[in-house]
């Protein structure tokens, strides 16, 4: 951490006017700032505490749920509007973090989250080595993308064939799946923006940058409320029952006509450098028959372009049967409650 | 007759009791080391070295030196002096310090995590950023951290008081001419402790009788070692050096040798004049303390095709470092576990630029365990026949290599009931012959085995005239249960409720102990608190009235029972004898060294059953069930005494389904350095547990009866939990830890 | 070949890891020159004492703080409270867990500044020192912990899992609700028991004595 000087402004205009996200960076619930700042990974020279300027509120506006950029996962996650009745909603949330930080982390703040990858989190060590072209072991094999790299936390889709960062969050895949809005508050006033536009794939950096401008936070999340969300899953896949980044994750909505798909939300986690949108899958979806082998060519589409770095290849066929496995789950159980959800994570009861 | 005297113990000993200091863990008021208060402290953190091999060129701490609340920047350039002592394992133990590398001594980094520097602040965060500050510059020279690189040309020179290399008869003739065989190979990841307390060291230079007298605050599991240490590295005498460590928070052997920070915080204190704490962050833990090295087993395995075993080839390699050795003893199980017509053990030794590795819970046992049960299995499968009848086929009546018999080798015992407590269904395990859903259920069984260990430990017993007995010995509190089970003892051979007896510890003001380590510590500390009582027993003789009746009868002839000397000339209560004699107190002295070669091959042994739920979709494993039922000789209490077990078991499943430290090989540094990367199981990974032991006390192993019990409950779970996934599956998964990749089924 | 570690190295890699990272744009700005903000409550430059308040465990507190300071190190280096424990000091295995404003949250990651006027309970606030919290209680009787290290946050943590109402359902939602605690010790089945005991969801007894039936004869 460098020191740095701390502001705590009362109105929200105030706020923007100071942060530029670079050299003046805001704070919230600190779960991603104080760690990347005991790390000097983040540097800012002032820190601004926004939270007490951003609402915590949660409502339903416009057949949209709308959501104040400092109410916490927690606090989302068991909302009367939230807590049965948009499954997929409560489940990215409390399948991500622990419970502690799920009180602390706001949804503002959340949204922004960054990679995991050692090579963000270790400013001295880039992804790229002089050696990497020459480097050999007998975990590597010659010309592969990422010989010698510690790959487990990096992208493979959405990865333009780059050693780029994963995205390790959960709640936004739901939120890009389900073709969230964010409004954005600015010196000049507000402005909306999709969420699948607000998040950027990395180009020359190591990890996502987004719409954000500097004076400008993030005020509000708007999400439509659909009968695909009424009837979603999250499906998260990771090695450790509880408290662990996914493997891979799929939030997916569906919506039937009869057997019929008459339509289809679908995000991927754990695998892009963003939260991921397959409109591959959903457009192979719509208008099909929720049938295994439709499934199946949805999460072929939405694997097609993996260009997975050497050790992440069982992740294209691992993803793949994350999809299959939400989708059939959704037509064959529906949405899930609680209880099925701990079943399927540990593996008990 | 047996090796050691046969004591009753039918009082306390074995009772389920409140664990002694558990109100000060609940409420939060155990001073861990880098708790205690001390007046004008400051705060030292390291710069650790961030390549893997180079030379300094230079050290630029301008900037650090300018940054708030900074009171020095140790460097080579202005360390204190200080005396390089020999290493632990160079010294014969007569050390503690883990490695030939000293911290801001050196112009060369051997690893990265290496302490080249360290600065002294004010606070902690000034301290931790301006560390972040300090430039260093290298001339880099080439690394290798990957062990499938490095040339494994050396052999150890001595595992555990056997060469190397251990040959009964032409194990690879007997192989090839084997009828059934396997010959599998099994490599692990390395492994850190983890121990949720950090590292940490607080020094205290200051002046006692007009010399220099320095007070060490450490997480220590050896803290009588560790002040012979510091009188060697600062010229001391012992009475100029005081360690002290009232609790530890968690070691599994990682706080067993001396780690950098503990001779830099001495070194910084002795810099700035004043006192200083270094508690180690959790990234320069990877590093900055020891780990279990990597390894890369193979074991060849020939037997008839009714399943007698012919010929076992345990071989491989495990790492050291550059500059320190640090020799894994992995085959050391295969020693004794099976009957073989042939044996061959074989352990070559390699070196990588990493800090150098140190035992970790069952050092040897753990990964070897996981080899040689695992291919007791597939051999089991090849003769399609049950493994634990395999293991009946091939129990040994004696030890191969030492030839001696065993003590309590109970191991056919704890198959038995283990398997009957878990509703083993004995024959050959056909795989992948239950389901629950999409979850493939799979059942494994594997034997579990730790060696008995002791140190030299001495200790005091002091009967106080208000009736408190006392038991003064400077072992350690880590969460073992040391003064609880041992106050149960004292009471039970003395014949008095246990709340009377209570223990002091970790101060090296006390009788010295023996490092915490080995699972040696309650029979070693047993022995020593056994004489202490004698020795008691005689003081307190002397102070009977001449006209006594208990004079008119030897000394041996009386005893202490019901809290009172007693012999049949009568009895006396000992505070009234107190008392009477105008004393406040009466202590007896007592020491325990092992025998130097005893008459048995004295082990403790375990059975672990483990079922599965495996989703192949995904490659996820998850347990359901785990079973342990062990024989350790007494059990000293049964609370404790399951929650050790319980915690080695639980260790075990982290062992074999998560744990592994990753590297970026190019850098040569691990890249896995915290604990939401390095994966260690949580509470939802863990299912029921069910722990169970056979209480027959084993004297021929232990004067107390007891054997230690701390690491052998992480022996064989991992080769239990592949046998299982196998059984599921049908995948033999013979890499540690068994992660997804491995067990997907289009992996 | 010559590398360099520190400064040097890491401004210019700031310039594509980090700032890159939340921002499409960087924007240059020396703000330390900056002046004091109109509009600010409470604000301090950098090595200037912020003034902070708090009821920490039922009194109220005033301190003046770095601007740096973490909760967990405030606690413990600034009011010697030192039950709160510091284990990973980023976010990873609980053991710093206290409760503010009710919630169980991690001291850790917790900058100081940011809670002004908070009500914030330690496991030195739980209990008045002669009779125990229920839940402490059920850690000494279930022997929930080993070497007690993580204990203060297992407990903190437990306390507000019942509170939360995850503790009483079933065995796997308290798993699932206290998993964000690591215990290396391992007593997650000990834990368990402890915590669904004072929620009620279990009679109160000894786990040592249900589960080891091939020894019942020395548990007597």
């Amino acid at each position: 951490m460098i020191p740095f000087s701390y502001e705590e402004p009362t109105t929200l205009a105030t706020a923007c006017s100071k942060i530029d996200h670079r050299d003046a960076m805001a704070i919230a619930g600190g779960t991603t700032m104080v760690d990347l700042m005991k790390l000097n990974v983040l540097t800012p020279k002032i820190v601004v505490h926004v939270r007490n300027v951003l609402s915590t509120n949660v409502e339903v506006r416009d057949d949209h749920l709308v959501i104040g950029a400092a109410c916490t996962m927690a606090t989302l996650a068991d909302h009367p509007l939230v807590d049965g009745k948009l499954p997929v909603v409560r489940q990215s949330l409390i399948l991500a973090a622990s419970p502690q930080i799920r009180n602390m982390a706001t949804l503002g703040g959340n949204l922004l989250q960054r990679t995991r990858s050692t090579y963000f989190r270790h400013t001295d060590m880039p992804v790229q080595h002089e050696s990497s072209q020459k480097f050999e072991s007998t975990a590597s094999r010659e010309g592969k993308l990422g010989a010698g790299v510690d790959t487990s936390l990096l992208a493979m889709l959405g990865n333009s064939g780059e050693l780029v960062g994963m995205y390790p969050g959960d709640f936004a895949v739901t939120f890009v799946a389900f073709d969230g809005q964010l409004v954005l508050s600015g010196i000049d006033g507000e402005r909306k923006i999709a969420a699948r536009d607000f998040y950027r794939a990395p180009h020359e950096s190591f990890q996502y940058t987004t719409a954000l401008e500097p004076n400008e936070m993030i005020k509000e999340l708007h999400l439509p409320i659909t009968d695909t969300i009424k009837n979603s899953l999250y499906l998260k896949i990771r090695e450790r029952s509880s408290y662990a980044f996914a493997l891979a994750s799929c939030s997916v909505g569906l919506q039937m006509n009869g057997d019929r798909i008459s339509a289809a939300n679908v995000g991927l986690g754990g695998l892009a450098p963003i939260p991921w949108h397959s409109a591959q899958a959903e457009q192979v979806l719509v208008g099909s028959i929720a049938s295994d082998e439709t499934f199946a060519r949805a999460a072929d589409a939405a694997l097609a372009d993996a260009t997975p770095p050497h050790g992440l290849e069982y992740k294209v066929t691992l993803a793949k049967n994350t999809i299959i496995r939400a989708l059939q789950i959704l037509r064959d159980q529906g949405p899930l409650n609680d209880e099925q959800l701990w079943a399927m994570q540990h593996g008990r009861g | 007759m047996t090796a050691y005297e046969v004591i009753k113990l039918d009082g306390p000993v074995g009772k389920s009791i409140v664990r002694r200091s558990g109100y000060e863990k609940v409420t939060g008021t155990a001073t861990f080391t880098a708790e205690w208060p001390i007046d004008g402290l400051l705060h030292a953190v390291a710069v650790p070295s961030k390549i893997a091999r180079g030379k300094v060129k230079s050290i630029d701490t301008s900037i650090a030196e300018s940054m708030p609340g900074v009171r020095f920047v140790l460097t080579p350039m202005n360390l204190p002096r200080f005396t390089r002592v020999k290493t632990m394992n160079e010294s014969n133990q007569s050390t503690n310090y883990a490695s030939n590398l000293f911290p801001a001594a050196e112009m060369e980094a051997f690893f990265a995590g290496q302490y080249m520097a360290a600065v002294v602040a004010d606070s902690f965060e000034d301290a931790r950023d301006a560390a972040l500050a300090v430039k260093i510059d290298y001339e880099v020279i080439e690394h290798v951290t990957d062990i499938d690189l490095s040339p494994a040309e050396e052999r150890p020179d001595d595992l555990f008081g056997i060469p190397a290399v251990v040959t009964r008869g032409d194990a690879e003739k007997e192989f090839e001419a084997a009828e059934v065989k396997i010959d599998s190979e099994y490599p692990t990841y390395g492994n850190h402790h983890n121990p949720i307390e950090p590292h940490a060291t607080i020094a205290h230079w200051s002046e006692k009788d007009g010399k220099p007298f320095l007070t060490v605050y450490e997480t220590s599991q050896g803290l009588a070692m560790s002040q012979n240490t510091y009188v060697q590295l600062f010229g001391l005498s012992p009475k100029q050096v005081r360690v002290v460590c009232k609790f530890i928070g968690g070691a599994f052997g990682s706080k067993g040798a001396m780690w950098p920070q503990a001779v830099l915080a001495c070194l910084c204190a002795k810099a700035v004049g004043a006192p200083v704490k270094i508690e180690v962050t959790r990234s320069q833990m990877y590093g900055g303390t020891g780990h279990r090295t990597p390894m890369r087993q193979r074991v060849q395995m020939g037997a008839t095709s009714d399943g007698k075993i012919q010929s076992i080839i345990h071989s491989g390699v495990a790492s050291s470092a550059v500059k320190d050795v640090y020799d894994e003893a992995f085959t050391m199980a295969t020693r004794m576990m099976y009957q073989t017509a042939s044996l061959r053990l074989d352990q070559r030794r390699c070196r990588l630029n990493s800090q150098v590795p140190t035992f970790m819970r069952a050092p040897a046992e753990t990964p070897g365990m996981f080899a040689i049960e695992s291919a007791i299995d597939e051999l089991a499968f090849e003769l399609k026949m049950d493994p634990i009848e395999l293991r009946k086929l091939n129990e040994p009546e004696k030890d191969l290599l030492q030839g001696k018999p065993f003590s309590g080798r109970l191991l056919l015992d704890c198959l038995k009931r283990g398997g009957e407590a878990f509703g083993w269904q004995s024959g050959h395990q056909i795989p992948r012959q239950n389901k629950d859903g999409k979850w493939l259920i799979g059942r494994g069984v594997a034997a579990a085995t730790y060696p008995v260990f002791f140190f030299p430990t001495q200790a005091k017993v002091t009967w106080n005239a208000d009736g408190r007995v006392l038991i003064t010995c400077c072992s350690q509190e880590m969460g073992t249960g040391t003064a609880t089970v041992q106050s149960q003892l004292v009471a039970d051979v003395l014949g008095i409720p246990v709340n009377r007896v209570s223990m002091e510890l970790g101060d090296t003001d006390l009788p010295p102990g023996g490092i915490s380590g080995g699972s040696a510590t309650t029979a070693s500390l047993g022995g020593a608190l056994l004489e202490s009582i004698k020795d008691l027993k005689s003081k307190l003789i002397e102070l009977l009235p001449e006209d006594s009746p208990l004079r008119k009868v030897a000394p041996e002839q009386v005893t202490i029972s019901k809290g009172q000397l007693a012999s049949s000339g009568g009895e006396i209560n000992i505070e009234e004898l107190l008392t009477e004699s105008h004393k406040r107190s009466v202590s007896g002295s007592g020491k325990f060294a092992p025998a130097k070669d005893g008459d048995y091959s004295a082990h403790s042994y375990g059975a672990h059953f483990v079922e599965v739920a495996v989703d192949e979709d995904f490659g996820l494993v998850r347990v359901r069930r785990l079973l342990g039922c062990f024989a350790c000789g007494t059990i000293l209490n049964a609370r404790t005494a399951r929650s050790q077990f319980m915690g080695g078991i639980v260790m075990g499943v982290g062992h074999a389904l998560q744990e592994a430290t990753h590297w970026d090989h190019r850098y040569g540094r691990i890249t896995n350095d915290n604990l939401a990367e390095y994966h260690v199981p949580v509470n939802a990974d863990i299912p029921n547990i069910e722990i169970s032991w056979i209480d027959t006390p084993d004297f021929n192993a232990s004067p107390i009866g007891a054997k230690g019990i701390g690491e052998i409950g992480i022996t064989g779970v991992a080769a239990a939990i592949a046998n299982a996934v196998f059984n599921a599956t049908g995948r033999r998964v013979r890499e540690l830890p068994i992660t997804p990749e491995h067990v997907m089924a289009t992996a | 070949m010559t590398s360099a570690d520190g400064v040097g190295r890491r401004d210019f890699l700031r310039g594509v890891g980090a700032a890159a990272a939340v921002s499409g744009v960087a924007l240059a700005q020396d703000n330390d020159q900056a002046a004091p903000p109109a509009g600010a409550k409470r604000s301090s430059r950098s090595n200037v004492p912020i003034p902070l308040t708090l009821t920490l465990n039922g009194k109220k507190k005033s301190f003046e703080i770095d601007s740096r300071t973490t909760l967990v190190d405030l606690l413990r280096e600034k009011e010697h409270l030192t039950g709160t424990k510091k284990g990973c000091d980023h976010g990873a295995c609980g053991a710093c867990t206290v409760h503010v404003n009710g919630n169980r949250v991690l001291s850790c990651l917790t900058l100081a500044a940011t809670i002004e006027g908070s009500d914030v309970v330690t496991i030195e606030g739980i209990s008045d020192g002669e009779s125990l919290h229920p839940l402490q209680e059920a850690f000494l009787r279930c022997d929930a912990y080993q070497c007690g290290y993580c204990t203060p946050g297992q407990i903190m943590s437990g306390i507000a899992c019942i509170q939360e109402g995850h503790a009483a359902k079933s065995s796997e939602e308290a798993r699932e609700w206290m998993s964000g605690n690591l215990c290396r010790c391992s007593a997650y089945p000990n834990i368990l028991v402890a915590v669904r005991q004072t929620a009620g969801a279990e009679p109160n007894g000894d786990p040592a004595i249900r589960t080891s039936p091939l020894s019942k004869e020395a548990l007597s």
